[in-house]
This record gives structure tokens, sequence and C-alpha cells, in this order.
């Protein structure tokens, strides 16, 4: 049986196959389309994921939320805050008479499948088997948290075998990740975009504000919570998110164009906004264990895109074991709306566990020759074992390298497949890829790869199944390696880092080229940064490497076994 | 079709295009407040509304039951 998984019209539109049960190709559209965030029908990752596996239509279509349910939200919420919900009704209609309620016609037109073909999934369910079916718990307790689905924001429940329950919910307007969108727009970054700007900014500051921001949050006990609207506007606005009585609290918003300056108060504000929701996490996860009496944790939703909190969870929560989905947020909607109807709706057994990421599209050495041919790039073959040695050499002598091998990660984390590498026991190294590679801020830090083998000497990361295997997962540097300033290209600020695990199994060839590195330096560790410029989405083809090649200060790209030198940009 | 006509054609479909959004800004802005203003009152006043709920105790709610068959996946609602 063949289900296809879609998300879209609202941010990170994917498409997902699932063929018996087991997910064989899954992609967001803003690889194809190379525009970051795309909401748009997912056309060309449905091509990708169909082609990849059987030109025949899926047996099911399936949309990751309830469009009516959702119109139903919108109109209820206009009439509630009327007279001030004239602007969102205004541009929110639109949206939705053009697009958003014709989502069957438009999936039964343009996949060419009958209506009963047609599913809909509500979008907690869909966050909370993104989680729990790709786990390989066989019962968990299930989080879901984000900006908003239907009504639901916040949902806990259970999994048990191929069943899903969510038992309690809060409703719209009432949702964290809506308060931590509000606080990444005062700060002046995109929101859906740059929360984890709001995470890597708070260590440089001290939780100052937690008594104002609790003004904006009552929390109970259970991790329950009801926002003060006096202090939103999102529920009426399109374009801020925050009132005027948002600034009397924290002052003037920071302005968007400053583009990497901030004040400690914005570093501040960030670590006050930071704790407070490791706070709510941290109780509702407590309730979603008690509720479930498991020892397992299913987590998904944007905000579980929040790896400093992860490990808080991870750390205080009572669980054994958290797995975390690399692709947490609405994206991860598409393959979670496909296996919520082939295992709890259709009832059929699961036959599947996600232990690595690499859904995406491939490029064989053919392909990746035949385009450096046509362009006429300068390159270099060399096998496997060759390969590694020298790029590993190069890492090693602080050469930046493009590395691209493959099939593409799904999610927004590179896991060495579209990655930029280099050495993280360079102090400078930090400096140099923010200013000069992805032209960023200054304050955003890098994650490192380390060997799954060498990840507990180096990182304080807490045993079981981690989401450090898909880079989730923010934990303490060891003292030993902070003291002797052993990684300092990949130690945050505030002496934490980022780890991705990399396991023999799952990346044989990246892992390879670790044991390569540590074979010259000692450290089975590399600084792994996304393989993009600031503001695009990661690469996806060679051409898409080999241009941001050109347009940043790399020093060396691998396409497969082909390497380029500096001297081959064009 | 040449590509003058081509020309003429797209500005007609441009032209219409912003008459047509134009119409519909206006009908959405009377129904807004022709259609909302009397639910409005009774959802401010005479019974609970989105985002207004106070209470004790915890602020979750039940989550409705799902039959959870192909036919309820089916529905958009």
């Amino acid at each position: 049986m063949k289900v296809l998984g879609i998300s879209c019209h609202y941010h990170d539109s994917a498409a997902a196959l699932i063929v018996d049960g087991v997910p064989v190709a899954m992609a967001q559209e803003e690889r194809f389309s190379r525009i970051k965030h795309d909401a748009g029908f997912p056309s060309r990752a449905i091509d990708f994921v169909m082609k990849g596996k059987s030109p025949t239509s899926p047996d099911y279509v399936v949309f990751y939320e309830k469009p009516f349910l959702k119109f139903e939200r919108f109109i209820r919420s206009a009439v509630s805050f009327f007279p001030g919900s004239y602007g969102q009704f205004r541009e929110g209609m639109a949206r939705y008479l053009k697009e958003k309620l014709w989502i069957k016609a438009e999936i039964k037109q343009k996949l060419q499948v009958r209506d009963d073909q047609v599913l809909f999934v509500p979008h907690h369910y869909s966050h909370a088997a993104s989680a729990f079916f790709c786990s390989p718990f066989r019962e968990s307790a299930i989080l879901t948290v984000d900006g908003a689905g239907e009504w639901t924001t916040t949902a806990i429940g259970r999994g048990l075998e191929n069943r899903i329950e969510l038992l309690k919910e809060i409703r719209y307007p009432h949702s964290l990740g809506l308060l931590y969108s509000t606080f990444t727009a005062f700060l002046g970054f995109r929101v859906n975009d740059g929360e984890y700007k709001v995470m890597g900014l708070a260590p440089y500051g001290k939780p100052v504000y937690v008594d104002d921001v609790l003004r904006l949050i009552d929390i109970r006990e259970d991790g329950s919570f009801r926002l003060n609207l006096k202090y939103f506007s999102f529920h009426t606005s399109l374009t801020t998110p925050y009132s005027r009585a948002f600034p009397d609290l924290f002052g003037e918003p920071r302005r968007p164009d400053r583009d990497g300056t901030f004040d400690q108060r914005h570093a501040d504000i960030a670590a006050s906004i930071q704790q407070v929701t490791e706070d709510v996490l941290l109780k509702l996860a407590r309730t979603s264990r008690e509720l479930s009496g498991s020892k397992n944790l299913s987590f998904a939703g944007g905000v579980a895109l929040n790896s400093v909190a992860n490990f808080k969870l991870m750390k205080e929560a009572g669980f054994d074991h958290i797995f975390i989905q690399p692709a947490a947020g609405d994206a991860g909607g598409a393959p979670g709306a496909a296996l919520y109807v082939y295992n709890h709706v259709m009832k059929n057994e699961r036959r599947f566990v996600m232990d690595h990421a690499y859904y995406g599209p491939g490029y064989t050495d053919a392909d990746t020759g035949a385009f450096l041919a046509a362009e006429k790039i300068l390159h270099t073959r060399y096998g496997d074992d060759e390969l590694l040695r020298v790029v590993a050499r190069k890492i090693a002598d602080g050469e930046v390298v493009g590395f691209f091998q493959g099939r593409s990660e799904w999610g927004p984390r590179a896991l060495g497949n579209r990655s930029i590498l280099a050495d993280a026991r360079r102090p400078e190294m930090a400096k140099r890829i923010n200013e000069t590679i992805k032209f960023r801020e200054p304050f955003r830090p890098f994650a490192p790869s380390v060997l799954d083998g060498d990840a507990p000497a180096l990182f304080d990361i807490p045993p079981g199944e981690s989401p450090a295997r898909f880079m989730q997962l923010v934990c303490p540097v060891r003292e030993t390696v902070r003291k002797e300033n052993l990684l300092p290209a990949i130690t945050h600020v505030d002496g934490t880092a980022r780890p991705h695990i990399v396991f023999k199994k799952t990346s044989e060839r990246y892992y390879r080229l670790l044991q390569e590195f540590k074979t010259i330096t000692g450290i089975g560790c590399v600084l792994n940064t996304s393989f993009n410029l600031s503001g695009e989405p990661v690469v996806e083809s060679p051409a898409d490497a080999y241009r941001t090649f050109c347009g940043s200060g790399m020093d060396l790209l691998v396409l497969n076994n082909y390497v380029v030198e500096n001297n081959g940009k064009h | 079709m040449t590509g003058v006509h081509k020309k003429i054609w797209s500005r007609w479909l441009a032209l219409g295009e912003k008459i047509g959004d134009l119409v519909m800004l206006c009908v959405l802005t009377v129904s807004y407040f022709v259609l909302f203003l009397i639910p409005s009152l009774y959802f401010t006043w005479g019974a609970d509304t989105v985002g207004k709920q106070y209470r004790d105790g915890s602020y979750f709610e039940e989550m409705p039951d799902r039959d959870d068959t192909p036919r309820e996946a089916e529905e958009m609602a």
C-alpha cells in the first residue's frame, strides 16, 4: 500500500511517500524551489517522492490537517476579536477563498486521484504520529507543542503499538509556540524562521525578565497555561504579533535591520523567554509521563526543535528515552499524516523505526561527473578511501569543506550529506565561517559531528535513545574538554554544544571520514554546519552546491567522489 | 496568437485580477462588519469566547473522541 503524505499552505511544505508502512522518500518543497520555508503546494517534492519508487498513483493521499476545522477556528476567532480582527480577516479570508479551502480539489486535480482516496488527519495527530510511529518505542508518552494546528496548540497523550490517543489539549490562542514566536518578532527575527536565533542568543543573556514574561503567561503546575492576550496581537494582526502593551514591559523592539548586533537587553529577553519555555515544557512532559505511565517520550511540533529545552527534558522529566523526529515542525506532518493513516486508521502493524534522515534525492557519481563536465569545472576524482583521507587532511589543515554525498537529509539539520565541515579545534573557525562563508550573525553557534564512541567522552549526553542522533539536543561539553579548550569552534559561550552523533550503521562514509580525521588529530569530531548561505535553503543538487561554493569563502567542494578546489570556482 | 495579442490579453487578465481582488475586498469588508457584529456581541457578552476562558485549576481541555475510520478521515472537518 502506497500512502502519500502532504503538508502545505502554512510553512515548510513537504511530501512523504510511505510504502507498506515504511517511508521511502521524503522532501521539503524548499529544497527544489529554493524558497526558504516554501509554503506552496509541494508539486516538486511530490514529483520526487513518487518517481523515487513507482510512477503509479498512491492508494491514499493524506493531508496533514483538517482544513474546515482550521477555517472554523479562523472565523470564530475573527468574530470573537471583532472589530480588531478586520485586517486579519480580510487577508486571511482571501487566502482561504483562493487556496486553503480547495485543497481537496487541488490534490485530486494535480494527482489524478479519486475523492475517497484523499484523507485528512488533524494537525496534532499528524505531529504525534510523526514522532511515535517513527520512534523505536512500542509504547510511549506523546507530547506535541507548536504554534497552532486547527484549534490545538499543545496536546499530550500516549501511543501503544499502532494506536495513538491524544487525551488533553490546550487550544488557540493560548500557544507556547506563538509566545516564543512573538519574542522572535520582538527581537527582530522572522517568525517561523528566527526562533533558533533567539535560542542561540539566549546564552549571552541572563534571565532577568522572567517575572515580566510571567505576566504574559499564566502557568499551572501541570504545565497547562493561558496567555494574557492584552500583550499580543497575533490573533488580530498579520504583521505584528505583539500589542502596544508589550514594549511597556520589555522596552523598544529590536529593529530587524540591525543584522548581527544586539544589546545586553535583547540577550536578557531571549534568555528569559527561553527559561520560561523550558519550564513549561518540563511541566508538560512530566504531566504526559504521569498520564501515560511510560518511560519513553515521543515529542513533536515546532517547539520540539528547541534543542536547549530538549536537554532539560532528557535530564529532568523522568524519561529514559526521548525520540524527536528530524523534521519535528510542520514538514513532519507529511510523513506523520501518512503513517497515522497506515498504522492507526488502517490498523496495520508498525514496520518502521527512523534511525537516519537520508530520505531526500540522491545523485550518482555519473550525474555529478556529467554536471562538472557540462559546466567545464576543474575537478579531481578519487576512490573512496583516498577521498576520505584527502578530505580529512584538508579539514585538519584548516580548510573549510563543502561536503555533498548521497541522499539529502530530511529536516532542517545537515547530518553529513549536505554539510559544511571544518576543524572544530581551531578557535578562529566559527568567526571565519560566520563572516566569510555563511554571512550570518556573529553570535550564531556551530554544531559538531562526533563518532558515537567518542561522544560520551566529549559531551555530557544523557544515556538512552537520544535526540542527538538528529542534532536535536544541546548538552554541556565535558569540563575537561572545556578546560583544555579542545573544541573552541563548537563550544557555545555557556559551555554547551549541539552534537550530532554519527553511527557507522546509518552514515558509514561520513563515519569513516571522522575516523580518518581522528587518525590525524586524535579527535573524532568536526564542525558541521548546513551547506547553505544565510537565508537560503540547504543545497539539494550538485548545481546548488557548486553555486553556494562559488558564492562563499569555502576552500574545497566535495561532490560524491569528485573534489573541486578553490581554483575551480567560476 | 501573436506576441501583440498575447501582450494585450495578459494586460486584460492583470486588470481583471485587480478588479476581482477589489470586488473581493469590498465583499469581505461588508460581510465582516455586517455579519460579524451581532455574533460578536453574543460571544462577547453571551458565551464563553475564544481565548477568554478564566478558570481555577488546569487549563487543559479533554480532547474529543475520534472514530478513526477511513470514513472519518475523508472528512475535512
